[in-house]
């Protein structure tokens, strides 16, 4: 898996210097959908269960490189540590509530199928949020008009 | 414990101090060099247990951490010193209404 993150990322570093970010941002988002899907659909099959580890990885690496391109895009450098850090918070604390929220879960079901099936919708609403991105400034263009002034 | 909580703090802040430059001096081929920066991390990541494997049969665990800490932070100031760009403080404004703006606040388009 670290490998394909690894592999990912360089893939996902190329793809952002070569396509629209927020194309690829929505990709991500919609590809993560395969991992629960397979998991669902071919259920017990190991070898299925590991391609599709293997591809959320894949898809992972790209995940992260998108993200912080968007945030360095968008908010500018100067304001890029304030919301990479509240990405950053985001993501610990999702990290961190995660399997404490699936394993309650489980204790209630005692089965792990709701979280696989409510991660497909995650997915979706997280590509439908990259859809209404906007456009990023140009901020060298500012720059460069305060300098004038 | 109060060491714990300080190596916490600390990996905290890394990600965003690595990732803050390589987002700023990179224009043409930011998206490579952050997914480089990126597997920076990850090849650190998987070369820390051999190197901790090594530090702890060689000499203790005591040892191994300082050593890992050691080889680590030179690596990481030699890298810094000699490659990241030093950037510059911004224009202040009445810096700015005197007319002496020769330089730019920020780097930008290294690359």
């Amino acid at each position: 898996m670290g490998l394909a993150s690894i592999g990912g990322r360089l893939v996902g570093g190329w793809l952002l210097d070569t396509f629209d970010v927020r194309r690829l941002a929505i990709f991500a988002a919609l590809a993560s959908t395969v991992f629960p899907a397979c998991l669902i659909l071919a259920p017990g099959v190991a070898w299925v269960a590991m391609l599709a580890l293997i591809f959320h990885a894949l898809t992972g690496g790209m995940k992260i490189g998108t993200m912080i391109y968007l945030t360095s895009s968008l908010f500018g450098p100067r304001s890029f540590g304030l919301f990479f850090g509240i990405v950053g918070l985001n993501t610990s604390l999702a990290m961190g509530l995660g399997p404490l929220l699936a394993n309650h879960l489980y204790d209630l079901t005692q089965s792990y199928w709701p979280v696989v099936w409510a991660a497909i919708p995650g997915f979706l609403i997280t590509a439908a949020m990259f859809t209404a991105l906007t456009p990023a400034p140009d901020f060298t263009r500012t720059r460069r008009k305060t300098d004038e002034a | 414990m109060g060491r714990l909580r300080h190596f916490g703090l600390a990996a905290a802040f890394t990600s965003t101090v690595w990732l803050a430059p390589v987002s700023t001096v990179f224009d043409k081929a930011k998206g490579m060099a952050i997914a480089l920066t990126l597997c920076g991390a990850g090849i650190s990541a998987a070369a820390g247990p051999p190197l901790a494997e090594y530090f702890i049969q060689t000499y203790n665990w005591r040892i191994g951490f300082t050593g890992l800490a050691c080889f680590w932070c030179g690596l990481a100031l030699l890298l810094v010193v000699a490659f990241v760009p030093r950037s510059r403080a911004p224009v202040a404004p009445d810096r700015a209404e005197s007319g002496n703006q020769s330089e730019p606040s920020e780097i930008f388009g290294l690359t």
